[in-house]
């Protein structure tokens, strides 16, 4: 062995590196305050291993990104484990290194001679803000397409340049796959090779001072080695972060936010956690002041922290007498917090979800009528007639009914039997709303109506179904796409695009609401009437057809699917609503209708996106190696202490 | 053990030294462990995962006439981990009744052409090298080393399915390639 050893060393210098790597003493001895900088780095190589195995699997191109991430997610064995850890292992990297930081300021450890050291420091603070931003546009899902949105357009208002560098970065005046393809070099090669350099550096400034160690001159006295008493401490530090981290991959994995849809208008952008405070201050300039945030901010906190060694020259450290600087770094922490805790809980995302109710409430409705518009909005009303600009064409527009002179017993009348006022009329019967439904509808028909709704969107992409024109109704016959029930014809049978999109139940929700509840009722519950079709009903969808369900969430997602992109006609005589064809018609995004899909899934009790391959599942995984950690850290524990008794 | 100056130490102090450095070699051991397993194995375990060819839908058995072949096109798909291709795939249906129907591919054994059927002879017929066989599928003339190909197939819900297989032309032995 020693032999062998000494071979090496007469040809390379193995030891004499690994010398200059380990063999330092620490003044003031070795110290848990000391593992952050190691912690960082740990996590840095993390990132390299788990970031090079993704790309295994990963394709940056705007088509087949999200799906090949997703693949590797859910049926690649530990594909969960690898883009967990990736996941979860940037958001511990910022916050590592804001602790790095925060414990460097407080020790003083920016001063003389270790300047430099900070100011590469600094540097490498900067490329993990760098990482961490292009990193997230890579799964090209809606968080990371629309963060790329706001962020690129940040750095177009930087003046001068900004037109140029915004250009640059996302190759032309347009987001897209050029885009994706920069910040995916970036994010891989480019910034990851000049961290790695900078990391090199910084350790080796690091190593030519040494660790700052204690201000006061007793405790330095205390001296200990870096190895083995330091890098116990840091490994003891690196296992505790690398079980934080599997368990967060196991047990709190990263959404599924569903595929980038540059077309889709009710997903709200926010901003990553890390991006919070500068999100929440922008809000604070407004207009023409603008750039003074988005430009402004983020140069005055790296002017700080460039020039903080260079301001602050005097050699004492003790924070205790060096108020002003912690107070100073006090009131920044707190304002970061602030800012950030109000950029969380601003109520962008509350307001997303009311779209539907918020934008016809603009005129005040009395209690009757308010309870009236619940029956309008969920007994399959909208299919048929608009209201404010919302809703179907085939029924009269009732935006303007208050202005007929109708009585309310009249529409009373018309609502339970129509023919009694016209023998011709296609409106079914609604019998099965109750005298206080009846009662309260007609008020919500009879109150003004705006003539559009506020924040309304385009008619003919919400309901293309309902756009018939009368003739073709009073033919009696609505079947336009009749080969969809007999069909033999293949088009019918195709799955879209959409049916191998993980898409995202909450945003899923709100498309449903918009776009399919008003035939298939609240909830997907069904119950609106479909008089001329064999069952009576517009299908329920939760629970769904049991030819339509499976528990494997790929088979279900294609079965209706093909339903959703090719239309379907119900079996009966003359059936006054079908399902259109939303896919092949594009009134709905493939996009979307991947979102829809989820959510249908989800009211039936299947998870759209399940792990389907594991050799362990991610519970199982953990139980496995947190039990092993446990036991060996019992074994540590214990000779220790035998250890020490003895001693 | 790395740099000499390690030895110098007394004796308690190395025990403690120890402990400390066979701390951190479990520790990294774990850590390496614990990550370098389910990196192998996200390597491994999608080899030998090629998915089974599974059954498209051609058409419905109403759609078909009876002892009359008929060529319907269905939309095959073709998986390749995350990208998923469709195109148009024609076969030959002869129905002989809702319980007795036969597939078979559209190419021909001999050398991969495409045969039609001949509705005045009741015979399908290559146009390339002249090999004609019966309603069957047996070889009548010409130059076919075998049959026409039956694929394999399932009725359900009075619905045709099919799983799509090319064989191997010109040789007697009916191989999937």
């Amino acid at each position: 062995m020693h032999g062998i050893w000494k071979w090496i060393n007469d040809r390379i210098p193995v030891a004499k590196v690994l010398q200059l790597g380990l063999d330092e003493e620490i003044t003031g001895g070795a110290s848990y305050f000391f593992t952050l900088g190691s912690a960082t780095l740990f996590v840095f190589i993390l990132q390299m291993v788990t970031g090079i195995w993704q790309l295994f699997y990963y394709v940056p191109t705007v088509d087949h990104a999200y799906d090949s991430l997703n693949f590797l997610r859910l049926f690649v064995p530990y594909g969960w484990l690898i883009h967990g850890l990736h996941y979860w292992g940037a958001t511990a990297m910022v916050i590592l290194v804001g602790l790095h930081i925060l414990r460097v300021f407080i020790w003083g450890a920016y001063k003389k001679p270790r300047e430099l050291t900070w100011l590469f420091g600094v540097v490498l603070l900067l490329l993990t803000i760098a990482l961490s931003f292009t990193g997230a546009a890579l799964p090209w899902d809606e968080r990371g397409y629309w963060a790329t949105v706001v962020g690129t357009s940040i750095a177009g208002t930087t003046p001068f340049i900004g037109n140029g560098l915004k250009y640059l970065l996302i190759g032309g005046s347009k987001i897209g796959q050029l885009t994706l393809s920069r910040l995916f070099i970036l994010h891989t090669a480019i910034i990851p090779s000049i961290a790695v350099i900078m990391i090199a550096v910084h350790f080796a400034a690091f190593r030519k001072f040494g660790s700052v160690g204690p201000w006061t001159e007793e405790k330095r006295k205390i001296k200990s080695d870096f190895w083995p008493e330091q890098v116990s401490k840091d490994m003891v530090v690196a296992v505790l972060l690398f079980l934080l981290l599997v368990t967060l991959a196991a047990f709190n994995p990263p959404p599924f936010t569903g595929p980038a849809d540059p077309l889709d208008t009710t997903y709200l952008p926010k901003s990553e956690w890390n991006f919070l405070f500068l999100y929440q201050a922008l809000k604070f300039f407004p207009g023409s002041l603008e750039k003074l945030g988005t430009v402004g901010i983020p140069t005055l906190v790296i002017l700080i922290f460039v020039s903080l060694p260079f301001l602050d020259r005097k050699p004492k450290r003790n924070p205790l007498k060096r108020p002003g600087m912690m107070f100073g770094g006090f009131v920044f922490l707190v304002l970061l917090f602030t800012l950030t805790v109000m950029g969380y809980n601003s109520g962008l995302n509350k307001s997303q979800t009311k779209l539907k109710s918020t934008s016809i409430k603009s005129i005040k409705l009395s209690p009757a009528a308010l309870r009236g518009e619940n029956v309008y909005n969920t007994h399959g009303c909208t299919s048929c007639h608009t209201i404010s600009g919302r809703g179907g064409r085939l029924g009269p527009n009732l935006t303007n009914e208050s202005k007929k002179g109708c009585t309310k017993q009249w529409i009373i009348v018309q609502l339970t039997n129509p023919r009694s006022h016209n023998p011709k009329s296609p409106m079914p019967p609604f019998s099965m709303l109750d005298k206080t439904q009846l009662s309260n509808l007609a008020d919500y028909l009879l109150s003004p109506h705006p003539e559009s709704a506020p924040n309304s969107y385009n008619q003919n992409i919400v309901n293309p179904s309902l756009t018939l024109n009368s003739s073709e109704n009073q033919g009696g016959n609505l079947q336009t796409n009749s080969s969809a029930s007999t069909n033999g014809g293949n088009k019918q049978n195709a799955t879209g695009p959409a049916a191998d999109m993980i898409g995202n139940v909450a945003h899923g929700t709100i498309l449903f609401q918009r776009d399919c509840e008003s035939c298939h009722g609240t909830n997907g519950k069904g119950g609106v009437p479909n008089p001329g079709s064999l069952s009576g009903q517009v299908p329920s969808l939760n629970p769904i057809n049991k030819n339509l369900f499976s528990e494997n969430p790929q088979t279900f997602a294609d079965n209706i699917d093909r339903i959703i992109q090719n239309g379907s006609v119900p079996q009966g005589p003359n059936p006054q609503l079908h399902m259109e064809d939303y896919g092949d018609s594009h009134a709905l995004t493939q996009q979307e209708i991947a979102n829809i899909e989820a959510y249908i899934l989800n009211l039936n009790g299947v998870n759209r996106a399940e792990i389907q391959i594991t050799s362990f599942s991610p519970k199982e995984y953990y139980i496995i190696v947190a039990g092993t950690f446990v036991a060996v850290s019992i074994i540590f524990v214990f000779i220790g202490y035998a250890k020490k008794n003895k001693l | 053990m790395l740099t000499d100056n390690f030895k110098q130490n007394d004796t308690p102090q190395i025990t403690r030294r120890n402990f400390f450095k066979i701390l951190s070699g479990v520790f990294a051991g774990f850590i390496a462990f614990s990550l370098s397993v389910p990196m192998i194995e996200t390597l491994v375990g999608t080899i030998s995962n090629k998915k089974s060819r599974s059954y498209s839908k051609v058409t419905s058995l109403n759609s078909i006439p009876e002892n009359e072949p008929v060529e319907p096109s269905f939309v095959l798909t073709e998986e390749d981990a995350f990208i998923k291709s469709t195109k148009a795939q024609e076969v030959w249906v002869i129905k002989k009744s809702n319980s007795n129907v036969t597939i078979f591919s559209p190419i021909c054994p001999h050398l991969g052409c495409r045969y039609q059927w001949n509705s005045d002879r009741k015979l399908f017929i290559c146009p390339c090298h002249h090999s004609v066989f019966n309603i069957d599928g047996n070889v009548v003339s010409g130059p076919s080393p075998r049959p026409l190909d039956r694929l394999p197939k399932k009725i359900e819900n009075n619905y045709l399915y099919v799983i799509w297989e090319r064989f191997k032309p010109g040789i007697e032995k009916k191989e999937v390639i």
